[in-house]
């Protein structure tokens, strides 16, 4: 820390031609960023944003008592990746993606290896994880999982249900990616006595059309995220309209919420680093086996009571929402799936 | 919290302009759940629920505006326990006149109007022009009435009630639309629409003309012109700026039928300006600035009957008004929620006929509420306005307001409030002409004390969602002092004893009950009953005002969708006897039945809708604030069109 100080204290007196603390910074930076020779875990992420520092960080922490302290973990960000060495990449054991980018990078860097380490992806929703990475074929050791970011539909529903038992017609807008899980949602809905109204948004400006068909059959909207359906230019529009016609949306994320959703469940940054730190020590210690992907145990609920008080609508605490579906009866069996289960939780068997 | 969410957001924004954001435009990613959006339903934005205001509310919103018949803003007012709707002829022509509890006149108004929270009550006598809207009905989202004193959440002049008109925001409809009706008593109204989007902009542009004959056997035949524009400007994730400008023209046929007061034409036209910028956090935190400007003219030259002075008669006035506001909404704590502000205004106002020369009012107002929720059950609404005012000084209104739940549906209000009303410039600078006619003498100007009230409230609201049936009922007990009126402004006035133009003459109590149901079974039947028991004691020492109310006021609106292609709807309204203030003759009781019948048709990628409209189909010639102001039926149709984008 003091030597780093002397360098740079050194080059900010320097006048004339002095290179070489410079390129002495720029070594000690690369250094910095570039993974070590001895390192035992690599956490790559996206850059710049504060949710994947909030789940490094709690990477970090929870692997910070692993061997005796003296585990190694580093952190690259993804468009680094291409450039890692390939012996120097095989020598983890474990990786850790934050985020889809994160992820993209490195399973293309992964799959010109001849020997890849485990990978785990965080921060990636189910779809995107299974496009980008198929099931290994039968009798091969899966290699790369996932811990969703997404809540699986069960738990979503569940959640309706009993913050709002007399609503029973269920509006949902569908675009281009969310169009995918309609068969699954309608048939988890209609298990819970929900009727289901579906619109499809195929254009960008479609959603204000697809609302119209939508609202007039629904006491309840529900959204599932969609670039298109669901994105930043449509959301405003859609919270505005559903709000106008009374009827109250449940969303999937903190942000969703704060905007003006009545209800909504998700699992934070926060949540995410800490069920990841859970699943890398489990790996590393041999106390648990490598993951099947899955949807992630611990998640928020949280009710606008704003907007509740303005639709005038009196709906259960949080807290027991949230105890509801931690602690669901037998018939919601499905809600908590251990993270070594085989299938995602509450999805398709 | 503040500092994370613009991280989230500032990741967004990378990501959404970073070249690996559009190579995956179409993949889910993690930006999806972590990404922050703009608040749309702010703490200026959201609406309370009846169990929850400190008031008595009612919410007109726009299935009720349809299936009502109204041709009119004013006539709306029918559906709300407690208001009465009159008309007058002999002002500035056929005008309007809305009173809640009655103590109404021709020109005074002891309401709030607000459009999207920008006043327009006159500013020289405080009425308001009820034609002058720049827009047409179909342009509402909803109208708030709130029944009872709201000083200090609503400002300056909600003394009895306060309305708010809502217009939609810009985003909601866009497309083209036309419409034009044709009827009895000459009704020629058209309007024409437009909205649309350029990029995170959104506007709607209005323009409509409206015209009738006004009252058979009078000369009040009116015709406005109207414009209007609104754009709604999503600046950023937490940014807002609504931008209105618009305006009306036209004129009025009027007479008096005096000897001084001949027939003729008056031009009447108003322009307005507002700009407002909201920034919200969350539905609970946020603040708004405002600033607005409203002006009115009207322009009257003429020359009296027998034309024995040569002079014209300058009978018009002006108005105009600069108002400044600024709002926060933060909570501290979930049981905790503040709202403050404050504001300034400056009314100046030009009145020849009065010949005096009328200084301007300022008005610097601020106001702070809290809502605090000790436990669930018990809302303690508590606030203050104190306002300072150049021509009548500084004062305060309170007000303290407990909501209790019973259970999570039945809900009990009791609410003490005092608030204001700060005389006009004309109350308070005005020569008025007084005595028999053609012996005019002008009285001084007056020392004048704002008016006052003392509102007693106690309220159920009962809510079955089961049944999608609510009901409101509000006892009420207010005492209201120091109401200024105008010396020799009643028709028999005998109190010349006065020295003065206005005064503080007279006090009065109000006390009654009123309640509303409403029941909407499915989304195509609605089911709205409003009705109304008041009784006005005082000693009417210069106006009429123990009978400016009637004793019972009732109002059924019912209306129903057939086949998802019909509408029909039918408005029964009773209105008791009644006399309001000032010139006005006896009224008598009435009953009126309005009805609505329309079809929509679908014409390639356009919807039409063609309605008829039948107002008091069963011809009652009743009569408003004049013997000859008689009532009759009115039978109009519409077709509108409308092309969605």
């Amino acid at each position: 820390m003091s030597g780093l100080g002397k360098i740079a204290t050194r080059s900010s007196l320097c006048a004339g031609n002095c290179r070489g603390p410079l390129v002495l910074l720029a070594a000690l930076m690369f250094w910095l960023v570039s993974p070590a020779v001895s390192a035992q875990v690599l956490i790559v992420s996206g850059d710049g944003s504060t949710g994947y520092d909030v789940v490094a960080e709690e990477l970090r922490a929870g692997l910070k008592t692993l061997r005796d302290g003296r585990l190694q973990v580093d952190r690259v960000i993804s468009a680094r990746v291409p450039g890692i060495d390939g012996a120097e990449f095989g020598r983890y054991e474990l990786v850790l993606t934050v985020g889809l980018s994160a992820a993209q990078a490195t399973l293309s860097r992964e799959a010109s290896l001849p020997a890849a380490p485990l990978t785990l992806c965080l921060l990636i929703p189910r779809q995107s994880f299974e496009r980008l990475a198929p099931p290994p074929a039968r009798g091969q050791q899966p290699r790369v999982s996932a811990l969703f970011i997404d809540q699986p539909l069960s738990r979503q529903l569940d959640l309706l249900r009993s913050a709002l038992p007399d609503k029973h017609r269920l509006g949902v807008i569908l675009g281009p990616v969310s169009q995918a899980m309609s068969a699954e949602l309608g048939e988890q809905a209609d298990k819970r006595g929900f009727n289901v109204q579906f619109a499809n948004v195929t254009e960008a400006g479609g959603v204000y059309a697809a609302l119209q068909t939508v609202l007039p059959q629904s006491d309840l909207l529900l959204l599932l995220p969609d670039p298109l359906a669901t994105g930043a230019d449509a959301m405003y529009g859609l919270l505005l309209t559903s709000y106008r016609a009374q009827v109250p949306v449940a969303g999937y994320s903190e942000g969703l919420l704060n905007a003006g959703a009545l209800v909504s469940l998700f699992s934070s940054a926060r949540q995410q680093g800490r069920e990841a730190a859970e699943l890398a020590r489990g790996i590393l210690s041999g106390s648990a086996g490598f993951p099947t992907p899955h949807y992630p145990k611990y998640f928020t609920v949280r009710i606008n009571a704003s907007v509740a008080r303005s639709l005038g609508l009196h709906l259960p605490t949080e807290a027991a929402l949230q105890s509801a579906l931690e602690n669901p009866g037998a018939a919601a069996g499905q809600l908590l799936v251990p993270a070594t289960s085989d299938a995602p939780a509450g999805g398709k068997p | 919290m503040v500092r994370a969410r613009i991280a989230w957001i500032a990741c967004a924004l990378c990501c959404a302009a970073g070249p690996s954001a559009s190579a995956f435009a179409q993949e889910l990613s993690e930006h999806e759940f972590l990404t922050e959006f703009p608040t749309v339903l702010s703490a200026s934005g959201l609406r309370q629920d009846a169990s929850e205001t400190p008031q008595a509310i009612t919410v007109i919103d726009q299935a009720m505006i349809k299936a009502s018949g109204a041709r009119e803003f004013a006539e709306l007012f029918r559906l709300v326990p407690g208001f009465t709707v009159s008309y007058v002829t002999y002002v500035k022509g056929l005008q309007p006149i809305v009173s809640y509890h009655g103590l109404g006149r021709e020109f005074f108004s002891r309401l709030q109007v607000l459009i999207d929270g920008r006043s327009i009550n006159n500013g020289t006598f405080g009425g308001v022009d009820w034609s002058e809207f720049p827009f047409a009905l179909d342009d509402i989202d909803r109208i708030e009435v709130i029944r009872g004193p709201s000083n200090a959440t609503h400002g300056i002049g909600a003394f009895l009630a306060t309305i708010n008109f809502i217009t939609k925001h810009a985003l909601q409809e866009h497309g083209a639309e036309v419409s034009a009706s044709v009827g009895s008593d000459s009704i020629r109204d058209g309007s024409a629409r437009f909205g649309g989007a350029l990029g995170a902009l959104d506007y709607r542009l209005v323009a409509g003309h409206r015209a009738d004959d006004g009252f058979g056997n009078v000369a009040d035949t009116r015709s406005r012109n109207y414009a209007s524009a609104r754009a709604d400007w999503q600046m950023g994730p937490v940014d807002n700026l609504m931008m209105q400008l618009g305006g009306t023209d036209g004129s009025n046929r009027v007479s008096f039928r005096g000897a001084n007061d001949p027939e003729r034409s008056v031009d009447l036209s108003t322009a307005y300006a507002q700009l407002k910028w909201d920034r919200s956090f969350d539905a609970d935190n946020g603040f708004y600035v405002q600033l607005y400007y409203y002006h009115f003219r009207l322009t009257d030259l003429f020359l009296p009957v027998p034309a024995g002075a040569p002079v014209a008669i300058d009978g018009g006035s002006s108005a105009t008004r600069t108002d400044l506001e600024a709002q926060q909404t933060f909570s501290t704590g979930p049981n905790l929620r503040w709202v403050w502000g404050g504001s300034v205004r400056e009314d100046l106002t030009q009145v020849p006929l009065l010949f005096t020369t009328i200084s301007p009012l300022h008005v610097e107002r601020l106001f702070g509420h809290v809502e605090w929720r000790p436990e669930d059950a018990l809302l303690v609404n508590a606030g203050a306005m104190v306002e300072n005012n150049s021509l009548s000084g500084t004062d305060v209104a309170p007000q303290i307001a407990l909501n209790y739940l019973a259970t999570a549906n039945q809900t009990f209000r009791f609410n003490l409030s005092r608030a204001l009303r700060t005389p006009t410039v004309i109350e308070k600078q005005g020569q008025f002409a007084v005595g028999p006619p053609g012996s005019p003498r002008y009285g001084p100007a007056g020392d004048l004390l704002p008016e006052t009230i003392l509102s007693r409230e106690i309220s159920y609201v009962g809510q079955w969602p089961d049944s999608h049936t609510t009901l409101d009922v509000k006892l009420f007990d207010d005492d209201v002092h120091e109401l200024i009126d105008l010396i020799g402004a009643r028709n028999d006035s005998a109190a010349q004893a006065f020295p003065k133009n206005a005064v503080n003459g007279d006090s009065a109590r109000e006390r009654g009950v009123e309640g509303q149901v409403s029941w909407r079974p499915t989304p195509a039947t609605m089911l709205a009953a409003s009705a109304s028991y008041l009784h006005i004691s005082s000693d009417d020492r210069l106006d009429n005002y123990s009978s400016s109310a009637p004793h019972t006021n009732l109002n059924l609106l019912l209306s129903h969708r057939f086949l998802d292609l019909w509408d029909a709807s039918v408005n029964l309204h009773q209105q008791g006897s009644m006399r309001a203030g000032g010139y006005s003759e006896a009224q008598r009781a009435f009953w009126r039945l309005d009805t609505r019948i329309a079809r929509q048709f679908q014409l390639g990628t356009g919807e039409t809708e063609v309605a008829l409209s039948v107002q008091n189909l069963l011809d009652n010639h009743y009569t408003e604030y004049r013997h000859d102001d008689i009532a009759g039926r009115l039978v109009w149709l519409t077709i509108s069109f409308k092309l969605q984008p």
